[in-house]
């Protein structure tokens, strides 16, 4: 049994005495590529905030690398877990190095100097995530995905041993959305990083997820493998549309193909096993 | 590569360049004024008090030395002022001034004038209660909202500011003998008033307050990208804003009780360093305060040396030169 990097237990959170989250349990094992997904307000931006500490769960646990999150100093959560978040403000243009750098703060004294050792850092993570040479540029000068793997390349410089990303990949163009994906794979293949990341894209979760997690109004509606959550009974009813579920041509793993009104047809609904 | 050794150099670079600044600025202040002698003439009467003008050495010591010091904690405050509030509500245009704080510190400092209390520390705690109330009024006003919208946070300091003006104007009505004339020139902001010993205290009183924006100055860094970035970097983000926003609240409190309204001077500093240093503000808090200091000293010059006759308050010039910049940075946002 691999250590679990996130075990939540019961979780449920309130926006006033509106739930958004309801009763959840899941884990999250250690090395693992984790997505979460679901339609739009069903509560996956909170939930991974409640799992980074930024918000906090009305009720239940979660444990971080088996001790609770609320034992935690914010520096001690800091140095486990970096987070990507969807936006960033770029009004004060920072140069990427500067940017990448910061990812440095809960390793630094109180003045924040940072040493050759945390210079050295940040040109890893600005290499591994392939802007290094954009380190002299500002924030304000980049493309969106350019700008994204900056952020990562800041998470990265922490140096966690989780890291949480919400939404990477929207509103990138398809090279980017799969250079960040591979960048993913990556970190997990060589680092042994454990990712979870919020996705809307359902064919980018099935090639890339070791284990799916689908949500709908705060509820787990399942959770599992590629395969056994991208069923078209589960993705029907979860997203209200009509879809179709076959096997990837590329290896083993689900395709899902939204289906238009105009291609309704008695053939056109369905799935296959794997 | 900008690394360590690149920070370090460009950090001692600033701050040297800088220094010579403020140096030659308060070199200025010393020297220049309706008595007009040379440079020479005025440091010899400081140095060597047997051979120099004794008339002037009392001018240069007892009127324009208190001035220049007060200048010189003013400008740094209200630079450094304006850089937190900019930094803390991502706005390049939040400014103690434009959102209203001076104004509220301002109400506070003449109901401790007209209350006949000294100005440390009657004078100045209820300034400080009317820069807080103010600051509570703002944050209660955008509460909720997002206080990020740039136009809601400035139209509430519009509305706030205006309502300040009218409660001081009614104060000043209220007010019949000889200290209506000082308020009012006081309101305007003048550096006139200032013995060698209020400089001193005034002093006294920011340093700390500028060590601790200076010790905050990464956190200020990191929380410019966001509440999600600094919340997972370990920052407690409830309690360092709180801490800058009263810091910089006093910071601006106690300069309105000592010299009155000095407008603009925490939006021009902050503003023409971040264009030219970039946006760190381990660079820039020390940075805003030599320079900030620099640009009040050779402001209050300005001031002293323009009108034929006599002088008008430094806040004239300030505001002169520091409205038409505001308008500019307004449209260029926009």
């Amino acid at each position: 049994m691999t250590q679990a990097a996130l075990q939540v237990k019961g979780v449920s959170y309130f926006y006033g005495d509106r739930p958004i989250l309801k009763q959840l349990d899941f884990g999250v094992e250690d090395g693992e590529f984790f997505i979460i997904i679901g339609p739009n307000g069903s509560g996956k931006t909170t939930l991974l905030k409640t799992l980074c500490g930024i918000e906090t769960a009305r009720s239940g646990n979660i444990d971080l690398f088996d001790r609770p999150l609320v034992g935690y100093s914010k520096t001690a959560i800091a140095k486990k877990l970096s987070f990507v978040p969807q936006i960033v403000p770029v009004d004060f243009p920072f140069t990427v190095l500067q940017t990448v750098l910061m990812g440095r703060y809960p390793h630094l004294g109180v003045l924040g100097v940072e040493k050759d050792h945390d210079l050295e850092i940040a040109m890893q993570a600005l290499t591994f995530s392939g802007v290094e040479q954009l380190a002299d540029r500002r924030l304000n000068e980049l493309s969106g995905g350019e700008r994204q793997r900056v952020f990562i390349a800041r998470a990265l410089c922490q140096e966690p041993k989780l890291l949480l990303l919400d939404e990477p990949t929207a509103s990138l163009d398809l090279s980017h959305q799969l250079r960040i994906m591979d960048l993913m794979e990556q970190l997990k293949q060589q680092q042994g990083m454990t990712i979870v990341m919020v996705s809307h894209d359902i064919n980018l979760a099935a090639m890339y997820a070791d284990r799916i997690l689908l949500i709908k109004e705060g509820a787990l509606v399942s959770l599992g493998t590629p395969w056994e959550v991208l069923t078209y009974d589960t993705l029907e009813s979860a997203y209200d549309c009509t879809l179709l579920v076959d096997k990837s041509p590329l290896g083993p793993f689900p395709r899902i193909t939204l289906v238009p009104r105009k291609c309704l047809g008695p053939n056109t609904r369905g799935g296959v096993a794997p | 590569m900008s690394g360590r050794g690149a920070f370090a150099k460009n950090f001692w670079l600033v701050m040297i360049v800088l220094s010579i600044l403020l140096v030659g600025a308060m070199l200025l202040g010393l020297c220049m004024g309706s008595s007009e002698r040379t440079v020479w003439a005025a440091l010899k009467a400081v140095f060597n008090p047997g051979e120099g003008d004794a008339t002037l050495r009392t001018i240069v010591l007892q009127i324009r030395l208190p001035r220049v010091l007060l200048a010189v904690a003013v400008g740094a405050a209200l630079s450094v002022g304006g850089l937190v509030f900019q930094a803390l509500l991502k706005n390049p245009l939040a400014e103690p001034y434009i959102l209203g704080i001076s104004g509220g510190s301002a109400i506070g400092a003449i109901v401790g004038i007209l209350m006949g209390f000294s100005r440390f520390p009657g004078v100045c705690t209820t300034a400080f209660s009317g820069s807080i109330a103010t600051l509570g009024l703002i944050l209660f006003m955008n509460a909720g909202r997002s206080i990020l919208k740039k136009e809601s946070l400035l139209l509430s300091g519009v509305m706030i500011n205006a309502f300040c003006s009218a409660v001081i104007m009614f104060l000043v009505s209220l007010t019949q003998d000889s200290r209506l004339h000082n308020i009012i020139f006081w309101l305007m902001g003048d550096l006139s008033q200032g013995n060698i010993q209020q400089a001193l205290i005034l002093m006294g009183l920011l340093l700390p307050c500028l060590f601790i924006v200076f010790f905050l100055s990464n956190t200020m860094n990191v929380l410019l990208l966001g509440e999600e970035i600094a919340h997972t970097a370990g920052i407690n983000i409830k309690q360092v804003s709180l801490t800058l926003l009263i810091v910089t609240s006093f910071m601006v409190s106690t300069t309105v009780s000592y010299c009155g309204l000095l407008g603009f001077v925490g939006l021009v500093m902050p503003h023409s360093l971040r264009l030219i240093l970039g946006p760190d503000h381990r660079i820039l808090v020390p940075a805003c305060i030599l320079g900030g200091s620099a640009f009040m000293v050779l402001c209050d010059v300005l001031a002293r040396t323009l009108p034929e006759q006599g002088e008008m308050p430094a806040g004239v010039i300030t505001a002169m030169i520091g409205a038409p910049l505001f308008i500019y940075l307004l449209r260029r946002s926009n």
